[in-house]
């Protein structure tokens, strides 16, 4: 069985054009790999019909010219009967497809697919979008899903698939600044580390270190941005950060301009370059553009009451996949007017409405613990995406152990914080 | 019958008239010729600098005729 693909009116205009865009060189660059392949494509005259009518219409006729170039799979009876088929079934069955006065492109084009597959053919059908396609065909991809042969599978975000399915995931801060306990942590069965660019003295140079360190291992590596910037985010991402972490974020505007940098137009206003994250998702750089904005977990964080008060809108702008506390800053927020801390119960009180607000709005809470005991309340309370310590908090703590057993020093475990 | 994702029987070509294959088969020297030939078309059209304007203003005019105001279906190409 050989490797068909069917083109549909989208790709077709794309690839047609390719220097319209980064996206549609990106397009050309899959067609180009697929058939370097050995993929047979197909152009089905339906698709060639709706593109070169509507270029006639306009009188683009260098785009007709192009299509002159290219071969089609042509329409003929059999295609005809059997579209009529599917066109009369989709509307006894209450699923039409286009306007009863319209010519109906899909159902030929369907046809077109279903035939060349009848003939023991593996067909798949690129298109840029699906929809009602895949009632028709047994598959119907938007083409940047079709993978090449031989090209690498890009990899997902376990994480962010966790957490969108309500599953918690529980990781560990990097606050040291060192690729070798990355490398080392990566390989302790947590499914995230996340790499803090905002409390500490690590670099970005030495952050894509550890991005790539973790990823390699097989974990997911997140980045603390010093602040929701968009050249912030930017550099962590195109070091090949899976997802960010951004800090103080204080209102739904301020979350919809993080989103933003995090994700490629159309759906955002994210740079195109690098070439690190590719790596560290397995893919090409045309893969990782395509597919990259599905992929990118953001991670928002409260950490004053006056977002609190907004959280609402906040978690509710598209996008966000989670909100994280941070306690030091939110208590500070709370701090009376003498600067006395806020109580344990307004604490409790705070994190219970920041929470329930979460929830509310159909996103994962977490917060950072320092035991396993809490991590478990924690847990069961509901919030999803915790951090327990830090690697310099574990590593003082297990020295912290052996001083109170041996030694008649202080405590270590008093000098780091996170 | 094979089954789409979504469930919905996708019509089969059994009963239709049968004869020659769909898809005129090929051998592979040829496939890997006419790929080889495709690519240089594809690589020429985007090394063509000349075509800047025009490749970027006829997607435009076809992501609107095949999107929102595509009248051959109601599935919207560009959405």
């Amino acid at each position: 069985m050989s490797s068909h693909i069917v083109l549909d009116a989208g790709p077709l205009g794309i690839v047609t054009n390719p220097r319209e865009s980064e996206a549609s060189r990106a397009c050309k660059a899959w067609l180009r790999r697929q058939l370097l392949g050995g993929v047979r494509v197909l152009i089905p005259e339906i698709a060639d019909y709706e593109v070169r009518r509507e270029l006639i219409r306009a009188g683009r006729l260098q785009g007709v010219a192009r299509l002159d170039d290219l071969e089609f799979l042509p329409i003929d009876t059999k295609v005809m009967r059997l579209a009529a088929r599917i066109w009369a079934e989709a509307r006894q069955r209450g699923f039409p497809t286009a306007d009863d006065k319209a010519l109906d492109a899909d159902v030929i084009l369907a046809a077109q697919a279903n035939l060349a597959a009848s003939d023991g053919q593996s067909v798949v059908v690129a298109t840029t979008n699906p929809g009602h396609l895949a009632r028709f065909v047994a598959d119907a991809r938007p083409w940047s899903m079709i993978p090449a042969p031989g090209s690498p599978c890009m990899k997902t975000n376990p994480v962010k698939k966790a957490l969108r399915e309500g599953m918690p995931q529980v990781g560990t801060w990097l606050s040291l600044g060192s690729v070798v306990g990355a490398r080392f942590l990566a390989r302790s069965g947590l499914p995230w580390l996340t790499v803090d660019l905002e409390h500490t003295h690590t670099d970005i140079n030495t952050a894509a270190l550890m991005f790539g360190a973790i990823a390699d291992a097989g974990c997911v590596p997140l980045a603390r941005v010093q602040t929701g910037r968009h050249d912030l985010i930017k550099a962590v991402l195109d070091c090949g950060a899976m997802g960010i972490v951004a800090p103080m974020v204080m209102h739904a505007a301020e979350a919809r301009a993080i989103v933003s940098a995090t994700k490629y137009p159309p759906k955002g206003d994210r740079s195109l370059g690098g070439g690190l994250h590719a790596l560290n998702y397995g893919a090409t750089a045309e893969d990782y553009y395509q597919k990259a904005d599905d992929e990118i977990l953001v991670v928002i964080q409260t950490e004053h009451i006056a977002a609190v008060e907004v959280a609402d809108e906040t978690y509710a702008v598209p996008g966000v996949d989670a909100v994280f506390v941070g306690p030091n800053d939110l208590a500070a927020s709370l701090r009376g007017p003498d600067g006395s801390p806020p109580s344990k119960a307004l604490m409790e009180q705070t994190l219970t409405r920041i929470r329930e607000a979460a929830a509310r709005q159909g996103i994962a809470s977490g917060l950072h613990v320092f035991s396993l005991d809490d991590a478990r309340r924690r847990l069961e309370e509901g919030w999803r995406f915790i951090a327990v310590n830090s690697e310099l908090k574990f590593m003082m703590q297990g020295a912290a152990e052996v001083s109170k057993a041996f030694a008649s020093g202080g405590n270590p475990s008093d000098v780091a914080k996170y | 019958m094979s089954e789409s994702r979504q469930g919905v029987a996708a019509p089969s070509a059994a009963s239709e008239p049968t004869g020659k294959p769909s898809i005129p088969p090929i051998e592979e020297a040829e496939l890997l010729r006419r790929n080889r030939a495709a690519v240089l078309l594809l690589d020429a059209w985007e090394a063509d600098e000349a075509s800047d304007q025009e490749q970027r203003e006829t997607l435009e005019i076809l992501k609107v005729a095949l999107g929102e105001g595509r009248v051959a279906s109601s599935r919207n190409l560009f959405p």
